[in-house]
């Protein structure tokens, strides 16, 4: 794997390239998206592995920070929910002229399947396929249940007051959270520049479902894959202890590659 | 400010993220910074600590990388066998001679949360190269100071007393077994096996002895074995002269400063502690 900064100086990007395994490179490359905040930290290690997955069945792959998280410059800021669906097509380009690839695939995980879809609803880039992972369907239900844990997280804390706009340690300033908040999957769906999609869930939930339908509706060859073991994404225990499992990364794997 | 990712290491296996000063305030004399992984987190830390750090460090003239062990983060696991302390000891010596050879710098301060604090000590400990370390809820074993600071408060409140009453009858129905695992479990906060005390006080007098600087910040978040300020030089009396080692602790703060505030105040003494102290030539000459 490659590490390296991309984007305009003054405000660059980190990004980690995993080129293909040789022997068996395709014309085609995976973006995937993160999620951010404590999310980010939580899934880290899993998105390495998703990408090292791909890279070895022959897929050129990058991973990437957002601005004003990871390694990336900046801090979160206002205005940042159009920036970080600007940096999924900035990230999108680099990708292209790194490996040359014809075919383009995006995954996205939780909030990172938003912001993809995002940017794929608003032309910013098209993709052959996407490959949505645990996806934030509302962001108003995301960002209440990321509330809730920060309540919780300061209550344990010896109830300190809420600071700066942040949740979970990180800055959520007002204009984000409205954003956020008027966020929804379904509508993006229907407008993506997309030639088809999966869902890959670790259970089964109401929203999901109707999100499966939507996508059948727009796709009839989308595709619905549940995992063995679900992931908690809610509570505040396992937000900081749990690790997402093996079988679920092969999930995802296996559903990007039947999609390129 | 300049950062570069960097790769280095015998299987080019290892990952980080070089943060350099801009040539006009970089402070001379001053040792690299190197940020190692706070338990399984890669090397951003948790709500970004360790990016934080380094930038504010580059901006006081200070130089850092932060990287991932093998294995951890972006880095891929080393070739080398042996134990989880040889095996992380061979990386951290791999970021020190990568630097050194490249002339980035020959002296070095080691930064670490709960086990990244474990293994700062660790290699202060073999590598004279390490001129000091930040060390964030590291080693701690409770003293009839603790005892007093955890006990006394409650001693005045009444419910205290009920509850305490409460338990000790609640205790006699139990097995012991079962009562003392249930009071293990509550205590244990990130307590960690820390070894024998007496063992890293010998250590630690050695890193003094070469003239190490140590800055300990505890947290409220391992008040399972860590409650006041001075509980670090009653666990270590020795320790408390010549000004070698300064300890900080932030009750209010949890395990990783998830509060923007504490976070802060925390970054911000450190940073002023690397700016305050005297970096002058070590006393032994550098491993070669």
């Amino acid at each position: 794997m490659n590490p390296f900064h991309f984007g305009p100086p003054e405000a660059l990007r980190l990004g980690v390239y995993h080129p293909p395994r040789v022997s068996r490179a395709r014309d085609a490359a995976v973006l995937l998206c993160a999620p951010v905040a404590v999310e980010y930290q939580r899934t880290h290690y899993a998105l390495r592995l998703l990408a090292k997955q791909l890279a070895a069945s022959g897929f050129h792959v990058l991973r990437f920070d957002y601005l004003g998280t990871g390694d990336s410059a900046g801090e979160v800021g206002d205005g940042q929910y159009p920036i970080w669906v600007a940096d999924v097509a900035l990230a999108a380009r680099e990708l292209r002229s790194l490996s040359g690839a014809g075919t383009l695939l995006v995954g996205g995980l939780r909030l990172g399947a938003l912001l993809a879809l995002e940017a794929l609803a608003a032309g910013a880039l098209s993709a052959r396929a996407a490959v949505l992972w645990d996806p934030v369907v509302s962001g108003a239900e995301y960002l209440d249940s990321q509330l809730s844990m920060d309540r919780a997280a300061r209550a344990a804390m010896g109830n300190h007051a809420p600071a700066g706009g942040e949740i979970l340690g990180m800055r959520f300033p007002p204009e984000l959270r409205t954003a956020i908040r008027q966020a929804s999957l379904a509508a993006l769906i229907e407008r993506a520049a997309l030639g088809s999609a999966a869902l890959v869930v670790s259970e089964r939930r109401p929203e999901f479902e109707a999100l499966a339908r939507g996508m059948r509706a727009r796709w009839p060859d989308a595709r619905e894959l549940v995992a063995a073991e679900p992931t908690d994404w809610r509570s505040l225990d396992a937000t900081y202890d749990a690790r997402l499992t093996g079988p679920v990364i092969r999930l995802v794997a296996d559903a990007l590659e039947a999609l390129a | 400010m300049n950062e570069r990712a960097i790769t280095f290491g015998p299987a080019v296996n290892l990952t980080g993220i070089l943060c350099e000063p801009d040539e006009a305030t970089r402070r001379a004399g001053v040792p690299l910074v190197l940020m190692l992984n706070a338990g399984l987190l890669h090397r951003v830390g948790p709500h970004r600590m360790s990016v934080l750090l380094a930038r504010q460090l580059a901006a006081a003239g200070i130089s850092s990388l932060r990287f991932d062990l093998g294995g951890r983060g972006d880095s891929e696991a080393s070739l080398v066998t042996g134990s989880d302390d040889e095996r992380v000891l061979v990386d951290i010596i791999e970021a020190m001679d990568h630097l050194e050879q490249r002339g980035l710098a020959h002296r070095f301060v080691l930064f670490g949360l709960c086990a990244g604090a474990d293994n700062a000590h660790l290699a202060a400990v073999c590598d004279t190269r390490v001129a000091g370390a930040v060390l964030l809820d590291g080693y701690g074993w409770r003293t009839p100071g603790y005892y007093l600071h955890h006990y006394l408060p409650r001693m005045r409140n009444a419910r205290a007393w009920i509850g305490f009453v409460r338990r000790l009858v609640l205790q006699a129905l139990r097995s012991r077994a079962e009562s003392q695992a249930a009071a293990d479990a509550a205590r244990a906060g990130m307590r960690r096996p820390f070894g024998e005390r007496r063992v890293v006080e010998q250590e630690l007098e050695q890193l003094i002895g070469r003239g190490a600087r140590l800055l300990y910040v505890y947290s409220g978040g391992v008040e399972g074995y860590y409650n006041h300020r001075r509980q670090f030089f009653e666990m270590f009396p020795h320790l408390s002269k010549g000004g070698y080692v300064e300890v900080e602790f932030y009750p209010r703060a949890d395990h990783t400063y998830t509060v923007a505030s504490e976070r802060e105040r925390m970054l911000a003494r450190v940073v002023g502690w690397f700016e305050s102290r005297d970096w002058g030539a070590p006393r032994d000459a550098p491993v070669a």
